[in-house]
């Protein structure tokens, strides 16, 4: 891959050959020279260059420049010019390659730019396209498949219906007339039908979904994700022949659930493969593709377009009119201002009048309140406190109001939007998709406007035929079903529904129809915005709120603009109308602002270890669960700095070691510096807790032994107080022993605030420092000691002196500065020492204090924490103990006198701190830094102690069988069959059971079981317990209970079990308040754990649990359930 | 002592004795009622629901073993792993196999199963290799074999050895390129066993992007068809120590044959005296000794 460096270097050499060549030309005008030089210098580099890839690129510039360079020959007059050409166009050229992609990092994988020539030459650079298109190509377009054709990986950001598709196409295209294959994934299963059919007549291509697989050797494949993961951890063989792998939708990869399934598999796939990424509009493009280049170690070409085929027209709707607040991606206040004013006047209005109209009015006004808090139950009610205010006033009586609106909410809702159809239909609006963000909503919508007729009368029969012929593939009982009756019926009035909650067949007709063009009013949740093409002209919001699973909020600027991207038909539309519906209140413009203009939400990671993840990079040797880790998005930025941290690190550690030379021959020093640390960490604590505590006040009287720090650091002094504190005077006055320095006579090194009095009764030698300004300080306070009795301090402080062949300092000290406070108190002559500094005073004293010293300790025993200073913190005490003991330590080792101490700990120091440096920074390399390496060990340990893997992490027959769970918690159904739950389960209730793993809903009517399922039921949640449990014992982040939960939900298993038996659908969706779509849904998975557990069966070689999950998956295979798509088999 | 088929001299004899005996007493012991022949009836707890595995039968309400091996538990799960049998694949094995048979689109390959395996030419990188003899594979599902990368492939300089597959526990790594001796070594889980010269090996994950311009690493080094002596003789030396190992009934394991290697360097034994009875008996005690360490040092 060529680098900036490499770039320039080229870029260099040819302006400099081709500025040679120049001169040459004016001079002589040959030609020979040039053209050989020009050879040269490109085939220098070309060479390296062809080998990344850029053949076509540089073989383009080299054909531009000798195309130019035969004007060059035409004359030397026009020769200049052309040159000059040349040189800027080469320059631009190039600059544009430094500047525009690669510049971004030294290492950018994600390059992006120079679009505008490979539009102006697109058929130059693309002769033959693999296929060609009806339609002229956008520019992204243009660039992205020319990208492709040289074979190089791509990611798409652009809106929906901006023509993505496009690109995949012409991979699909590519790789029939390369003879390879390409592989299409989508998220969702509707989308992958969807994508199916709309290529089936186009290319060879075949399907793999969880439960369909139409043609798998077709060269084109349509999978879902999770597909594809299977097959690259199987090492499946399609894979060899793959080309192309195109990620439709890839801003899934922000999907809590199920987003890390596309990081594993990008992550996966071989090398060889190119990668095309189609994603809506999202900030962090540059990033992800970056991400995805430097783990395949090849670029990504980063393009698309923010500009959308139809534009959108934003606008609120409140009380039947309209008042737009946006066009053109500017937001207009002045829109969102009327339609304030309007809701003032009406508001107004309502609380002035009170009588018949406006309480009208207000029920109107309460109506969708009421209706709101009753879906969402937890909405935020404080927001509505305005309007309920107004209701009391307006109402006859509070509870008369209550009981009315809750008859008028449905009323109230439906004059709206009639209000609102009415409004859209004669300002020809129509077909409009609306928005709500629950499945009940859009069913009562639906039905609150089931007066209405919106069709002619042969569109009706249109439906009709329709809708016979797709539901005649339904048996008799299944086709009177309650849900398909009343879509039927509301279908034919030009109104649908859309929701998870359907019946897949249903919404395939619903789909289908509104895609002809018949349906007018479409009430739908997100999924409809979710990859399905269905465009209609106008979109509209119910509300702004959502509940996302956890709790209630606003619409995010990303989900908006997915939604509001189905608004507008290319090609029918002019532009594309979005309404939010606005009913008792205005939104505020900020938030507005924001949904509307915002940016979307970032791509970011979800990436998080499975055990089943764990398992399978187990069992293949060449991949390391540790590699899958670095490699994830999560870890990109930190890994993208790993290259400057090894060469800090090989920095660091080819600096030169510093040595100590020790004079003692026993270099001990980094013992002792290891307790000179400590010993000051500890100190810091001690002198502010001990000191300061008022006990010690009365130890430290005159004539107590103390130990003071010395201003030099590594030893201390030992010394006597000779005046404690006055009222005026917080410092203490202490004398103390300085140790025998040869420097003595010298000045002391290193401590400025030393200062020596001029005495005339000391014959030793003093120096006389200058004053610091310390030191003036001190004298001022020392002069303003009050006379106290007959203690006058007649010496100035610090006073320096020997005697007893010792010197010693009397000096002033803060109460942190002592050490220790020993336990021996000295006679002090104080008037002795400071009124008249007598020298047999000082001499007396230093004799007492060094007879202490010579008592073979080096300081006489500190006074005990507990018992004298009456320490009562334990952690104090200990803390104290260890110092002191650190200090004797210190003291005997043999640093401790060693003269050249205080440079060797320096230099200890300088040693300590590289130490830690280069420590921390090869933690930072290690695998160990990894965010998610603790999460690791501790699933790896679960799987040791439940026996899926042994100690050399070899899997085992237990890991062997969970790695065929992928429809349900892996752990959970590994125990289950090994505990041999299901074995005095008939097929039926087997099957039941297991809907537990695979059933999604949380809040369900409880289910009423025969008694042997419910039994078998506890068995498996105390299983799932003891698992939650155990995994909660090796620290990882779960609770029992929730785990359970999460991974367990029996609200199915009654359904599932009659449905086995042989019920009719009909009458198992009287069991429950599950709708019908999510119970076909979970069925339809449920067949897959069958498949699963009877791959684990045969592992195990229990052939009886085999037969028995055979013959439950022939028990749920029947009718509605498994009714083929109406994509793949065609109306 | 297990048919060995060894000429020993009396003392010969008695030391080898000594050496099993030691093993024998140092293998766990919660194992030795555990070795069943075919129809024994295995020990289970009846009011506790069990899960009949592979190798059991339920004969008139006894849980019986259908083949000679190790009774094996799995929570619930009884089933018998055979010994001395022939392979039985499992998906993700690494194995080493001959072929026997070229058609249009595969290659069949005898892999000491009961069946033949097959390997797609669609699941190979190497287009050619008519004249290849062994290769060794991945294998997959319904004994269908995969070359997953590079690393899979011909193989070619150096010998292959037939033992048995209970030897060959599965572990981390089949794949060992002893570095010292430029030798690989290959441990199929099948019992073919394959020491060659050392070839690189590209694994398609690490980034090695200098090379991507010679695609067929090892088409190239079979022109240089030439393997010094000592390299053969090395490949001979490592081959007799795995046949010493097999023939003692040892695991076969990448540390346990080097450290044979090292043994009959150190004792400066030919490569033909190394399958000479004295130096089974010495293995023989080495392993006593080993294993009798290991076993105090976990304790």
């Amino acid at each position: 891959m060529f680098t900036r460096t490499k770039v320039h270097s080229i870029a260099h050499q040819l302006k400099s050959c081709l500025c040679l060549a120049f001169s040459w030309c004016l001079q002589s005008e040959l030609s020979v020279q040039f053209d050989d030089l020009f050879r040269k210098a490109w085939e220098e580099d070309v060479a390296e260059f062809e080998k990344d890839g850029h053949s076509t690129e540089s073989d383009s510039v080299k054909s531009e420049a000798e195309a130019n360079q035969g004007d060059v020959l035409n004359g030397p007059d026009t020769g200049s010019s052309a040159l000059d050409e040349i040189l800027s166009v080469e320059a631009e050229r190039f600059d544009e390659k430094i500047y525009g992609g690669g510049q971004q990092q030294k290492e950018a994988w994600a390059v992006s730019g120079s679009s505008e020539e490979i539009v102006d030459k697109f058929h130059e650079l693309v002769p033959d396209m693999a296929i060609e298109f009806p339609f002229q190509l956008d520019t992204f377009q243009k660039e992205a498949i020319y990208y492709l054709e040289k074979g190089e990986s791509v990611f798409v950001a652009a809106h929906t219906s901006a023509g993505k598709t496009v690109v995949a196409e012409y991979a699909f295209a590519l790789s029939s007339k390369h003879c390879t294959r390409a592989v299409y994934t989508a998220p969702i299963k509707t989308i992958s039908n969807q994508k199916y059919r709309d290529f089936c007549g186009k290319f060879d291509v075949g399907l793999l979904t969880g439960d369909v697989s139409l043609r798998p050797e077709a060269s084109c494949l349509i999978m879902t994700t999770e597909i594809l993961r299977s097959m690259l951890y199987r090492g499946a063989d399609i894979i060899r022949d793959i080309e192309w792998v195109i990620f439709d939708e890839v801003h899934y990869v922000n999907d809590v659930e199920r987003g890390v399934v596309w990081e594993e598999v990008i992550i996966m796939l071989p090398r060889h493969i190119n990668i095309i990424l189609l994603s809506a509009t999202v900030p962090n493009t540059k990033e992800f593709a970056d991400w995805i280049g430097r783990t395949k170690q090849k670029e990504i070409h980063v393009t698309g377009t923010t500009k959308r085929p139809v534009p959108l027209e934003h606008c609120l709707f409140y009380s039947g009119e309209l008042y737009k607040i946006c066009e053109s991606e500017t937001f207009m206040s002045q829109g969102l201002k009327a339609a304030k004013d309007a809701y003032k006047k009406k508001n107004s209005n309502a609380v002035s009048g009170g009588t018949g109209s406006s309480s009208g009015f207000s029920a109107v006004q309460d109506g969708p309140r009421g209706q709101k808090r009753e879906i969402s139950n937890r909405g935020k009610q404080n927001k509505h406190s305005g309007p309920q205010n107004l209701g009391n006033y307006s109402g006859t009586g509070w509870g008369n109001q209550r009981t009315g609106g809750g008859q008028n909410s449905w009323g109230s809702r439906r004059s709206t939007w009639l209000l609102l159809i009415d409004k859209l239909s004669k300002k020809s609006l129509l077909p409009v998709v609306i928005f709500g963000f629950s499945k009940n909503q859009c069913d009562k919508s639906a039905d609150s406007i089931s007066g209405t007729d919106l069709t002619s009368s042969s569109e009706k029969s249109e439906i009709r035929v329709f809708c016979d012929k797709a539901f005649s593939r339904l048996k008799g009982s299944d086709r009177n079903l309650p849900q398909v009756v009343r879509v039927q019926s509301l279908l034919c009035r030009g109104i649908g529904i859309h929701h998870a909650g359907l019946l897949p067949i249903v919404k395939e007709v619903v789909e289908m129809l509104f895609c002809r063009g018949v349906i007018k009013v479409l009430f739908s949740t997100e999924t409809f915005a979710m990859g399905v093409n269905a465009p209609a002209r106008t979109v509209v919001f119910d509300t702004l709120r959502k509940f996302d699973g956890k709790e209630f909020r606003q619409v995010l600027p990303g989900e908006y603009t997915q939604m509001a991207g189905r608004a507008g038909r290319r090609g029918l539309d002019k532009i594309g109308t979005v309404i939010v519906m606005c009913r008792d209140e205005i939104p505020e413009e900020r938030d507005l602002k924001h949904i509307i203009t915002g940016t979307p939400t970032k791509l970011e990671s979800q990436f998080r270890l499975t055990y089943i993840m764990i398992l399978h990079l187990l069992r293949v040797e060449e991949l390391k669960v540790e590699d899958m880790l670095k490699r994830s998005f999560a870890e990109f930025h930190a890994q993208k700095k790993l290259p400057e941290q090894q060469q800090l690190l090989m920095r660091k550690l080819a600096q030169p070691k510093k040595t100590i030379e020790c004079i003692k021959g026993e270099p001990a020093i980094e013992e002792y510096y290891e307790m000179h640390a400590e010993a000051e960490e500890h100190d810091e604590q001690i002198s502010k807790a001990v000191m300061q505590s008022p006990v010690v006040q009365q130890f430290l009287i005159h004539g107590r032994v103390v130990v003071v720090k010395s201003q030099s650091a590594q030893d201390h002094l030992l010394g006597v107080v000779v005046k404690s504190p006055s009222a005026n005077n917080k410092q203490y006055i202490v004398l103390v022993l300085k140790p025998d320095e040869p420097s003595m006579t010298q000045t002391p090194s290193g401590s400025s605030n030393l200062q020596d009095k001029r005495s005339a009764d000391f014959h030793q030698g003093y120096v006389l420092l200058p004053k610091s300004k310390r030191g003036l300080e001190e004298d001022y306070r020392v002069s303003a000691v009050p006379r106290k009795g007959s203690g006058i301090i007649n010496i100035t402080l610090p006073y320096q002196g020997a005697a007893a062949g010792v010197s010693f300092e009397v000096r002033e000290t803060d109460n942190t500065e002592f050490l220790c406070i020993c336990n021996r108190r000295i006679k002090v002559d104080q008037v002795g020492l400071l009124e008249y500094g007598s020298n047999a005073a000082f001499s007396n004293t230093v004799q007492q204090l060094l007879k202490l010293k010579s008592n073979g300790n080096k300081y006489p025993p500190a006074l005990d924490p507990v018992k004298d200073l009456k320490l009562k913190d334990m952690d104090l005490v200990k803390t104290y103990y260890k110092w002191t003991h650190l200090l004797q330590k210190m003291s005997e080792n043999k640093c401790h006198e060693c003269i050249k101490l205080e440079e060797h700990i320096k230099l200890a120091r300088e040693i300590k701190k590289h130490k830690e440096e280069v420590n921390a920074l090869e933690f930072q390399l290690s695998n160990e830094a990894l965010q998610q390496m603790p999460e690791f060990q501790g699933r790896i340990d679960v799987l040791k102690e439940i026996g899926c893997i042994d100690e050399n992490l070899v899997v085992q027959l237990k890991g062997r069988v969970a790695c065929e769970m992928n429809s349900g918690e892996e752990l959970i159904c590994t125990e289950c069959l090994f505990e041999n739950q299901l074995d005095d389960l008939e097929p039926e209730e087997a099957v039941a059971l297991m809907s537990a793993f695979v059933f999604q809903q949380k809040n369900t009517s409880k289910p009423s079981l025969t008694s042997k399922l419910s039994q078998a039921k506890q068995r498996l949640y105390d299983t799932a317990i003891r698992l939650g449990k155990l995994q909660a014992e090796f620290k990882l982040q779960i609770t029992p209970e929730e785990y359970v939960q999460e991974n367990l939900k029996f609200g199915l298993v009654e359904v599932v079990y009659e449905w086995a038996k042989g019920t009719p659908f009909a009458d198992i969706c009287e069991l429950t308040d599950v709708p019908e779509g999510l119970i076909v849904r979970t069925i339809v998975r449920l067949d897959e754990t069958c498949r699963e557990f009877k791959t684990a069966a045969a592992i195990m070689g229990n052939s009886s649990l085999y037969k028995k999950m055979e013959s439950a998956s022939n028990a749920i295979k029947r009718d509605i359930v498994f009714a083929a798509s109406l994509y793949i088999t065609g109306v | 002592m297990r048919g060995l088929q060894l000429p020993l001299s009396q003392t010969q004899r008695i030391r080898l004795q000594r050496a099993f005996e030691k093993l024998q007493s140092l293998s766990s012991k919660a194992n030795s009622d555990a070795s069943v022949t075919v129809a024994d009836t295995i020990p289970v707890n009846y009011e506790d629901t069990f899960l009949k595995g592979h190798g059991t039968m339920d004969l008139n309400g006894e849980l019986v073993a259908t083949v000679c091996g190790v009774v094996e538990r799995v929570n619930k799960l009884v089933y018998v792993r055979a010994l001395r049998a022939r392979y039985k694949p499992e998906v993700g094995d690494i194995v080493i196999g001959r072929v026997v048979e070229v058609a249009q689109k595969r290659w069949r390959l005898e892999i000491n199963f009961s069946q033949d395996a097959v390997l797609m030419l669609s699941s190979m990188n190497m287009p050619d290799g008519i004249q290849a003899e062994v290769r060794n594979f991945q294998h997959d599902g319904s004994l269908q074999l995969q070359a997953r990368n590079q690393k899979y492939g011909k193989l070619e300089k150096g010998q292959l050895l037939i033992i048995d597959p209970y030897l060959v526990k599965k572990s981390k790594q089949h794949f060992h390129h002893l570095e010292q001796f430029g030798v690989d070594l290959i441990l199929g889980r099948n019992g073919f066993i394959w020491i060659g010269e050392h070839v690189e090996a590209r694994d398609s994950m690490v980034v090695d992007q200098a090379n991507s311009s010679e695609q067929s690493p090892v088409l190239e080094e079979s022109n240089q068809a030439y393997t010094p002596l000592e390299m053969r003789q090395t490949i001979c030396r490592i081959a007799n120590a795995v046949r010493v190992l097999s023939t003692l009934g040892f695991n076969v394991d990448a540390d346990l044959i080097m450290e044979t290697v090292e043994l009959s360097t150190s004792l400066t034994i030919d490569i033909h005296d190394m399958l000479g009875s004295e130096f089974h008996v010495l293995v023989a005690e080495m392993e006593a000794e080993r294993r009798s360490l290991t076993t105090k040092r976990k304790r």
